[in-house]
């Protein structure tokens, strides 16, 4: 009944538990870094006590969301539900995935956090009063921030774990442990977390994404796939090829043709 | 009715920056499936839905201006 913890380890590391723990935990960092950057600013703008109420209370609204859904979700993931849950994910991935693309071809610039921070401090202002004070514009914006930006963790998890009762758990667990490492960072640095590889990371989730949801719909559908449950993985590599292929043609267009 | 709309205008982003491409996908999932499904479980219905998706993002990418 007890495993021995390191037994338990390895059993998570080999199980269908990582694919759903990375998968939600990788996107979550990318989009709990963005979030603290709106509150590193908001905190310093308009009172840290206002910029921890309101990211706490969009935490709670995210993870109410997450309760409401997600199981719910995995006991009705049969035909049209998993092409409209596909269709979602497909949208969902292909438009990071995109826009990721367009970053590593040089036609949007990368997402830079320094310069983002600076941007919303400018928007709250700089706080004369005292550090701790209460002030609803910060809490607004700090609870804003953080639901904006968790929303699409809260669909990411939702949605990786629907497949089965049991990945939910994994998902959850990989964007908490997302989270935690954000806010740990956060308060170490005090400052923006510049060194996360976000467009990275949002162009290899948005292909994982694109083809779960390619598979998800296809097996909705009743179409075959070959080698199963494996062919997710080959579809992941397909559209994270395209968008490698996609980038350095984009590259090599004339400035007057790109897109 | 503006928090309203508002919250639905950030819903929907979540899956559409570009109306036509979003409009693309899922037409091409409603006649893809459609159509495959006429050999069901066939081994290569599944990637012949996945090159159309893929035809779909390229010429989003690449194909068009914006």
């Amino acid at each position: 009944m007890f495993r021995a913890p390191a037994e338990s380890v390895a059993v998570f590391m080999v199980s269908e538990n990582l694919p759903a723990f990375a998968t939600a935990g990788l996107a979550s960092l990318v989009e709990f870094t963005e979030a603290l950057t709106v509150l590193l600013a908001v905190g310093a703008g308009r009172g840290w006590r206002s910029a921890i109420a309101g990211g706490g209370a969009g935490l709670v609204v995210l993870i109410g969301l997450v309760v409401l859904f997600g199981p719910g979700l995995a006991g009705l993931m049969l035909g049209p539900a998993k092409i409209a849950v596909g269709t979602l994910l497909v949208l969902f991935g292909l438009r990071w995935l995109r826009k990721a693309t367009r970053r590593a071809a040089g036609i949007l610039p990368q997402r830079d956090e320094e310069a983002a921070l600076r941007r919303h401090s400018d928007r709250f202002g700089r706080n004369s009063g005292a550090p701790m004070r209460w002030d609803g514009i910060g809490f607004i914006a700090a609870f804003q921030a953080v639901v904006v930006e968790g929303l699409e963790v809260v669909f990411i998890v939702v949605a990786v774990g629907s497949p089965s009762p049991g990945l939910l758990e994994p998902a959850v667990l990989g964007a908490l442990a997302a989270l935690v490492l954000v806010v740990v960072l956060g308060a170490v640095l005090h400052g923006p977390l510049t060194r996360v590889p976000q467009n990275t990371l949002k162009r290899l989730i948005g292909a994982v994404l694109a083809g779960l949801g390619t598979f998800w719909i296809g097996d909705g559908a009743g179409l075959g796939w070959p080698g199963d449950d494996a062919a997710i993985l080959g579809l992941g590599l397909g559209f994270y090829a395209l968008s490698v292929l996609a980038a350095s043609l984009l590259r090599r267009a004339p400035a007057g043709a790109r897109p | 009715m503006s928090l309203l709309r508002r919250c639905a205008s950030e819903l929907i982003g979540l899956f559409v920056d570009d109306g036509l491409l979003a409009a693309l996908i899922v037409g091409w999932v409603v006649a893809g499936c459609l159509l495959l499904r006429q050999w069901p479980g066939a081994v290569w219905t599944g990637p012949m839905f996945f090159l159309g998706l893929a035809a779909i993002f390229m010429f989003g990418l690449v194909g068009r201006r914006r």
